[in-house]
């Protein structure tokens, strides 16, 4: 095998140049990104920094950079006067509940779109990537109804449930499921091994970087909810944190450092979310081969 | 069998999706000011909303934004691929940065943009003060209100496009790229005539999401200009919702405008699918 | 006529109040009688562990600990549970419509808007005399009177007064002496005066919402609406664009935050946080605002009274307390409404939000705020002077949201130069006209 080959073999391809000193390239590229990222985060920064100034800094012309004095007061005082840790319980209890859900059924339905020959199988797909496209303030008053005929407002349960079925989350797990060979389960299935066994231990394992995927995506989509929450959760103890930042919008006065404050605070989680997991994030959408 | 895998996902797809969308259809044939008495008024809401103005406005808008935010993104998200791609240094830490505003809620991400595009005490301004640039309205003349509302959609989802589109590019056959390189073509060859068109695929999935995500925008857009200035950047989701929260409350009117938005979203995607498998993309 | 007798009895109330004032400084704070809000020992075996919900939102932290508090005490009382739902106000009536919808009524609420929900409310006089009404300033029940049956079906809660507020040291330091009378001339130029010497961001700010518009209107002579559902629009309109026009100068201008009303599209705006931050002098809003600047305003502020044009006064807005038909124990919801609503409960509220009393004892005895009492009794006096046309919108409850967002929206138009005052009176009036129509299909 020339060098070549065995080069292009052993790793992706990234690049073609050797160790040589940066080139034009090189240096035009990381310039650009250097200002795409600059424009990404100066904003989140500035926004940081603003949640520690109090009143008077923040309506002062010309802005200052930094406040005059760390007014840690606007974080106590977003504690003490709204119940952040109750908010909080609640976004961990609905994401993690709904995100449990969301893989379970989802992967058995993409499964069962992959893998099976059914009658209506292509219709009920074709409908299903349909729902992605229905926005949620379209059909919020009917859905509403039809939860509180189930008895189900105010409470957990429905705050959970109804968002589970995500049609996206269908579409992907089904898209990294079409590349498991049909062999394997075949060959499972002259073993004797029951359907479902195959599914949970043979597909589902397989899976892992898809339901890496949509478990993030869902824990996302999950803690940032907030129309939804709003109109279920109808006594305080209910609400999550952006339902709570709703609240301090929607007041006829709003004290906007507390909402910075909170604001902040609710970002927290995802960020320490996302720095552990953007490698997974990142290498699960490659490895489900979107294409 | 696979129904009852099928099953769950489809029982709670019903119920909570479908059979609400059509009872929201139905809805759209009666006018309701409380959600609980309907006077049926037959086609009367889709009259009002093709004769309306209003809505002539929130429908040019809407489009203005879809186009130029799918141009914008679908472009810019190739463009950070390939670099992220190529890049030696710290290619990790750009590719987490870009990805970083995905993750915000998109109240939040109102509440920051609000903030930094302020004329008078926004830091976007003094800054383009300091350099001699003056204090553009940004989220106060209609047009600039348009412009700062397609930035920080863009601004969002540019970090999902491009990953999708760096997953995409990491499929490509490296040794098609050897070779070409071998036999003398540039990179802008390479690219031009190898790589972009085997990233149609991905490409193709990157304009239909972006088309579904600008058509359902709403909640950013709300919490930084409330759709002002003067209704310059109400879209169609913020009309259906105002029929909804805002005095004069008409819920049929909002849901016959949910249908015709449905329906226009099922119809681009369609299109794009269509002509996706036409060009043998799919 | 029922007009003319809320001003004359606020006229009487004030002067009391006043006197009261002065003299309960210092004084412990009397209680009210509370012998009529024993339950008997029938309803308390009936009512003993039951749930009722209270639908409620808040302007000030304040309202919302002082009910807190009042809840605790009628638990205690009644042995029955109240379960707080606090909303945020701007989905107010949207969740409520869902809730009703549903069949998910709560059993008492605090609104805004009473007439949207006239045929779900209980009779109250039911549970309480017909003499009931008769408690609470006359007029102000107005809204929650059914048309057809004409029982009474909630209470008026409190009541909110419009006028402006200024930043005292600022106008100290431009030698500018607080007013006890003006014009709106006069107000304009000690606004600009202060401004100037002071070097603020604006001179004037205004709370985003044709409500407190309707304020300066009033005092030009023009109203929209009478107490027969009349539209007036027409016969007031060159009084009408007079006042618009001088508002939004202001705002074209940029003396007044013309970017906070243009760049917030159909949300809900208020200046608070400019005046808080000292950038603005003058500060047109009212005394829903109060307890929010007691607690966060670092400079001395003051409530000044109404600029007076053909009319003096302001304008009067409010908030009310209905119970739910729907509700599983109605008795026990009535009960609640009319704790809160009584007289001990509701000067405790007064006092601690800056609220304005309805019930007419509370309004004979006064009310000894804590402090602000200057500001309070300026806010009685405005009250006493508000022409009675100014109640006659109240006379089309479904539809004065819709009246006045339309307002809003056409002045945002004008600051933007897009309209003329004259254009925008005019699209006014048709507006209201259609409105007024749908009223007779």
């Amino acid at each position: 095998m020339s060098k070549l080959q065995e080069r292009a073999t052993a790793n992706k391809w990234s690049s073609m140049s050797g160790k040589k000193p940066p080139s034009m390239g090189d240096i035009f590229r990381t310039t650009f990104l250097i200002v795409v990222s600059l424009i990404i985060l100066a904003p989140v920064l500035w926004f940081v920094l603003s949640s520690f100034k109090d009143v008077t800094d923040l309506s002062s012309r010309p802005p200052k950079i930094l406040p005059t004095h760390w007014a840690f007061e606007n974080y106590t005082e977003a504690f003490k006067m709204y119940n952040y840790k109750r908010y909080f319980t609640n976004s961990v209890i609905v994401t993690s509940i709904a995100t449990v859900l969301t893989l379970t059924i989802n992967s058995m339905a993409a499964y069962a779109f992959a893998k099976y020959n059914f009658r209506g199988r292509d219709g009920l797909f074709v409908l299903t990537l349909a729902m992605i496209m229905i926005p949620l303030q379209v059909i919020l008053i009917p859905i509403y109804l039809v939860v509180a005929n189930l008895g189900l407002v105010n409470t957990y349960w429905g705050m959970i449930i109804p968002a589970a079925a995500t049609p996206t989350g269908v579409f992907i797990l089904r898209q990294y499921m079409l590349t498991i060979p049909d062999e394997l389960i075949e060959a499972a299935r002259i073993d004797g091994a029951g359907e479902f066994r195959i599914f949970a231990r043979i597909v589902l394992p397989l899976c892992r970087p898809a339901l890496a995927v949509v478990g993030i995506f869902s824990i996302l989509w999950r803690w940032n909810d907030f129309l939804w929450p709003l109109l279920i959760a109808q006594k305080e103890e209910l609400y999550t944190l952006p339902v709570a930042l709703a609240l301090l919008n929607g007041q006829l006065v709003v004290p906007y450092n507390i909402v910075l404050a909170m604001s902040v605070m609710s970002i927290i989680p995802v960020l320490f979310m996302f720095v552990f997991m953007q490698r997974q994030i990142v290498q699960g959408i490659a490895q489900t081969g979107i294409k | 069998m696979p129904y009852l895998f099928v099953a769950p996902n489809m029982f709670i797809f019903i119920t909570f999706i479908i059979w609400p969308a059509i009872r929201g259809f139905q809805i759209s044939f009666f006018d309701s000011i409380d959600g609980r008495t309907f006077t049926p008024v037959g086609a009367g809401n889709y009259r009002t909303i093709f004769g309306d103005p209003t809505v002539a406005s929130v429908a040019k808008n809407t489009a203005t934004y879809v186009i130029f935010y799918v141009l914008i993104s679908t472009i810019l998200a190739i463009a950070l691929a390939l670099v992220v791609n190529e890049q030696k240094f710290a290619k990790g830490f750009f590719r987490a940065i870009i990805f970083l505003p995905v993750m915000l809620s998109p109240v939040v991400v109102g509440l920051i943009w609000n903030d930094v595009l302020d004329r008078k005490v926004g830091p976007l301004n003094s800054l383009l003060e300091a350099l001699g640039g003056g204090s553009p309205g940004w989220l106060v003349e209609p047009k600039l209100g348009m412009i700062a509302v397609i930035f920080v959609g863009v601004w969002v989802h540019i970090g999902f496009y491009s990953i999708i589109l760096l997953a995409g590019l990491q499929g490509i056959d490296r040794s098609l790229l050897e070779a070409a390189s071998m036999d003398g073509a540039t990179r802008s060859q390479i690219v031009r005539t190898i790589i972009l068109p085997l990233l149609k695929p991905t490409t193709l999935v990157i304009i239909i999401l972006s088309t579904i995500h600008g058509f359902q925008s709403f909640d950013f857009i709300y919490t930084l200009t409330g759709g002002g200035p003067l209704g310059a950047t109400t879209l169609i989701v913020q009309y259906i919702y105002d029929r909804a929260f805002q005095s004069p409350i008409q819920y049929g009117l909002g849901s016959a405008a949910g249908v015709i938005l449905f329906m226009i979203i099922f119809a681009f995607t369609a299109l794009n699918f269509l002509v996706g498998k036409k060009r043998e993309a799919i | 006529m029922k007009i003319q007798t809320l001003r004359s009895k606020l006229a009487i109330g004030l002067s009391l109040v006043l006197t009261a004032g002065l003299v309960a400084t210092g004084l412990p704070t009397a209680q009210a009688d509370t012998s009529g809000l024993k339950p008997t020992a029938a309803q308390l075996t009936a009512w003993k562990g039951k749930e009722i919900t209270y639908y409620f939102y808040n302007d000030s932290q304040a309202e919302l600990d002082t009910t807190k508090a009042q809840i605790a005490d009628f638990e205690k009382l009644t042995g029955a549970k109240v379960k707080l739902d606090v909303i945020p106000y701007t989905s107010l009536d949207t969740q409520l419509q869902a809730r009703l919808a549903a069949g998910n009524a709560p059993d008492v609420a605090r609104l805004n808007n009473p007439g949207l929900y006239i045929k779900d409310s209980l009779d109250l006089e039911q549970y309480f005399s017909r003499k009931y009404a008769a408690e609470f300033i006359k007029g102000s029940t107005l809204q929650v009177t059914d048309p057809t049956t004409k029982k009474l079906i909630g209470v008026p809660y409190d009541l909110s007064m419009n006028g402006p507020i200024i930043n005292v040291d600022q106008f100290k330091k431009a030698g500018v002496a607080v007013p006890t009378s003006w014009n709106w001339a006069e107000l304009i130029a000690a606004a600009k005066k202060v401004r100037i010497a002071n070097g603020t961001e604006y001179a004037f700010a205004m709370d985003k919402s044709g409500h407190r518009f309707s304020t300066v209107m009033s005092q030009f002579g023009a109203f929209m609406v009478d107490k027969n559902q009349r539209n007036v629009l027409p016969t007031s309109k060159f009084r009408a664009e007079k006042s618009l026009k001088m508002i939004t100068d202001l705002y074209k201008a940029d003396l007044a935050p013309r970017d906070l009303w243009i760049g917030t599209g159909t949300k809900y705006a208020s200046p608070v946080a400019i005046f808080i931050g000292q950038q603005v002098p003058v500060f047109f809003s009212g005394n829903f605002n109060l307890a929010t600047l007691v607690r966060d305003a670092k400079f001395n502020f003051q409530v000044v009274p109404n600029p007076k044009e053909l009319n003096g006064g302001g304008w009067p807005g409010g908030k009310f307390l209905t119970a739910f038909k729907a509700s599983k124990t109605p008795d026990l919801a009535a009960y609640f409404l009319h704790y809160l609503a009584d007289s001990a409960q509701m000067e405790q509220m007064d006092k601690n939000a800056f609220w304005l009393p309805t019930r007419n004892d509370v309004v004979t005895k006064g009310v000894a705020y804590p402090s602000r009492q200057l500001d309070m009794s300026i806010y009685l006096a405005d009250t006493a002077k508000t022409p009675a046309a100014a109640f006659g919108i109240q006379s089309v409850p479904t539809l004065t949201g819709n009246i006045y967002n339309k307002l809003r929206d056409l002045m945002t138009e004008i600051m933007a130069g897009k309209i003329t005052a004259k254009q925008a009176i005019q699209t006014q009036t048709e507006f209201i006209d259609a409105q007024l129509a749908t009223l007779r299909k």
